[in-house]
């Protein structure tokens, strides 16, 4: 059987940027900006500075502690046919892309600020669409109050899907209700089903935010998977060369798996491959490009090297709309690092460098997806599968239509058939924009499709949960 | 020669060699030039081509914050001369700078600093995660034209319609124009707390700050 895949370091280059990265730990450090943090280190003799609530990391305990991060990550589902094994699918996990500010209608081209009903309708399509595996909040709803937001959007992802979630958690005091709310949902404790992961994203170049870091520190206590994000930009935040840019993300993320497992031995870490590059017009974050490739293409090898299950940075754009922009960037982006192996891929949603997010742009990545899904694919070439018996049968001329070869084949997907893109004769005139058909299918499906609600008495209890925390956070 | 000597100026800054820049200035000084002539006629032309570089896209960001930096440094040598003449640069409006408090992200900020400096302002830049007060006494101390908030995280927006509050309730608003950024903000935000401005990026926030300061 042969698979396509992809690779660009050799054993030498490997070696060479691993050793920069430890030079960079040991030698410059790393800031942690919270004293807890420090607490953890200082227990296992890391060099601490308590003025700049920063540390040196030595060498030994990067490789200790790499040794002890799980190989595989389980991300469960609310119902367990929806669970994911990241490290060990032959296929790659696909996630929804998080935290737009603006909501794009596709048809009017109008831009507005989301909310939590937005939210909801981006959830249940997430639900609906197969290709989702893992959801995310699309879209950081404006009308929540931000001290709680975060439940609200976790009630609403565990309420409209049965897949797993995962968000950012910014606030230590929201990790008591938030673990609460996930026991009273699974039924059981995090340890057995995690229905939940947390991105933890560190700040470029070679820094931790502090709260962020305070709730991992809680989280990991309760084997909740962290999927560390550093997001350091070339030229701005990080060196402007690939390997400067791979060395500041990989000590970043190498950093908090150091932090991690000490915290929570052989606690589940999935590394995320969110490195990308800075426009030097504008400073601004560009989610997609050539260089995007390669450097998701880079830190995905770095991170097999370090066997750390990987998330990336995948069909994203900085297109305004999900125009042919659009599906250039996510195409390119998204292809190169399911060829390289990511366990799982950021593939739907991201429009404008991930501060917009449209129905239209959902569906028409789940095309991508099937397209790289089926790019993906291993292939056979023993006898059967090229069937000799019938080109002999055919032979010269003819046509293979009346095989049975061919009837099989067709229908086991060796043919790729599109649900939205556009194939046959010209016709006479333009047909009505991809775009608009792609969000009218996505209105269908939000209309048609509910996930297995929550039972009454747990989506009371996780009212009450939200509502105390928020008259104990008054006080 | 002496237009010799403010040609080596300007260029300083057009190649972003700060310490050169330095240098330059005070060896102008030692050579009894007045600060002012060596500002107007040396480091502001450098300024002024850099900013017209990076408007023709011949420059990017890399040489606007290195010249800015040489630009800065080169003014260091220059303010006690300036301060002991009562001469005051001519700059196109004072600003305080910084990143809200419980906030540590700084690049965003960093860059519309060096831009504004660029274009002629006198920046101060406050860092990251700026308690509240601390910008109050920053407004108090150097009586800015302009306050540039920038805040990162849904979760430090909140400090940004804080830090406008404290400055009414310090008799302060009246004074400065706020202007706020930062990726998950939004215009709806600026106008939801009262804020004067609100820039996407930092090539817009230049052209608000200006639009702002003669309205």
């Amino acid at each position: 059987m042969s698979k396509p895949q992809l690779t660009l370091l050799s054993r030498e280059d490997k070696t060479f940027l691993h050793e920069r990265v430890v030079e960079v730990l040991e030698e410059v450090g790393i800031a942690f900006n919270s004293p807890k943090a420090l607490d953890v280190l200082a227990a296992a003799e890391v060099p601490v500075d308590r003025d700049r609530l920063s540390a040196r990391i030595p060498r030994e305990l990067v490789e200790t502690c790499l040794s002890m991060v799980p190989q595989q990550v389980l991300l469960a589902g609310r119902k367990s046919e929806h669970d994911i094994w990241l490290g060990e699918a032959a296929m790659p996990a696909f996630t929804a892309d998080g935290s737009a500010t603006y909501v794009l209608d596709d048809a009017s081209g109008r831009l507005r600020e989301g909310t939590l009903a937005d939210l909801r309708r981006f959830l249940r399509l997430l639900d609906a669409l197969p290709e989702v595996d893992v959801t995310w909040s699309t879209v950081s709803p404006r009308d929540l109050d931000p001290r709680t937001s975060l439940l609200e959007i976790v009630k609403a992802a565990l309420s409209e899907s049965t897949k797993h979630t995962q968000d950012g958690v910014r606030q230590p005091e929201l990790v008591s209700p938030l673990i609460d709310i996930l026991e009273a949902v699974s039924g059981a404790p995090l340890t057995e089903r995690p229905l939940f992961s947390a991105i933890d994203c560190t700040i470029a170049p070679l820094q931790h935010d502090p709260r962020m870091t305070d709730a991992c520190l809680d989280l990991v206590a309760h084997k909740v998977p962290i999927v560390v994000m550093p997001m350091p930009l070339s030229g701005t935040t990080a060196p402007m060369s690939l390997s400067g840019t791979c060395i500041v993300h990989l000590a970043e993320l190498l950093s908090a798996v150091v932090l991690f497992q000490l915290r929570s031995p052989r606690c589940p870490i999935v590394a995320s491959t969110a490195a990308a590059v800075a426009d030097m017009r504008t400073g601004r974050y560009l989610c997609a490009g050539p260089e995007k490739a390669l450097l998701n293409l880079a830190l995905i090898e770095m991170c097999k090297y370090y066997r750390l299950p990987t998330e990336a940075d995948g069909v994203g754009s900085d297109a305004k709309t999900a125009d042919f922009q659009a599906g250039a960037e996510g195409m390119a982006t998204g292809l190169v690092a399911a060829l390289a192996g990511a366990d799982a891929i950021i593939a739907f949603g991201c429009l404008g460098g991930a501060e917009v997010t449209s129905l239209a742009k959902v569906m028409l990545d789940c095309e991508t997806v099937r397209m790289i899904e089926k790019t993906l694919q291993e292939v056979t070439l023993h006898a059967d599968s090229t069937v000799l018996d019938d080109i002999r049968d055919v032979g010269i001329g003819g046509h293979y239509l009346g095989c049975k070869s061919t009837r099989r084949l067709a229908r086991d997907g060796e043919s790729f058939q599109s649900r939205l893109f556009r194939r046959g004769s010209p016709g006479t005139s333009v047909p009505p924009s991809i775009v608009l058909e792609a969000a009218e299918r996505a209105e269908e499906l939000i209309a048609a499709h509910q996930a297995e609600p929550l039972d009454d008495d747990v989506t009371t209890y996780i009212d009450g949960i939200i509502r105390d925390f928020s008259l104990l956070d008054a006080d | 020669m002496v237009d010799d000597i403010f040609a080596k100026m300007a260029q300083t800054v057009i190649d972003g060699e700060a310490e050169e820049a330095a240098e330059l200035a005070q060896a102008g000084l030692d050579a009894g030039i007045s600060p002012t002539d060596i500002l107007d006629k040396g480091f502001v032309k450098g300024i002024d081509e850099v900013g017209d570089l990076f408007a023709r896209g011949e420059f990017f960001l890399p040489e606007l914050v290195q010249g800015a930096e040489a630009m800065k440094a080169a003014v260091a040598v220059l303010q006690p001369e300036l301060d002991k003449s009562k001469i005051g640069r001519k700059v196109a409006g004072v600003a305080v700078a910084g990143t809200v408090a419980g906030d540590i992200h700084e690049i965003g900020k960093t860059i519309v600093c060096s831009m504004l400096s660029a274009a002629g302002f006198e920046v101060y830049d406050a860092g990251c995660d700026v308690a509240v007060e601390t910008f109050i006494a920053q407004v108090k101390e150097r009586q800015p034209d302009l306050l540039l908030l920038s805040a990162l995280l849904t979760t430090t927006m909140p400090n940004q319609a804080k830090t406008i509050q404290a400055l009414k309730d310090a008799g302060l608003r009246e004074g400065v124009k706020v202007m706020i950024g930062g990726a998950p903000t939004t215009r709806a935000w600026a106008d939801e707390i009262g804020a004067d401005g609100y820039a996407e990026d930092a090539i817009e926030a230049v052209a608000a700050a200006k639009s702002i300061l003669q309205a």
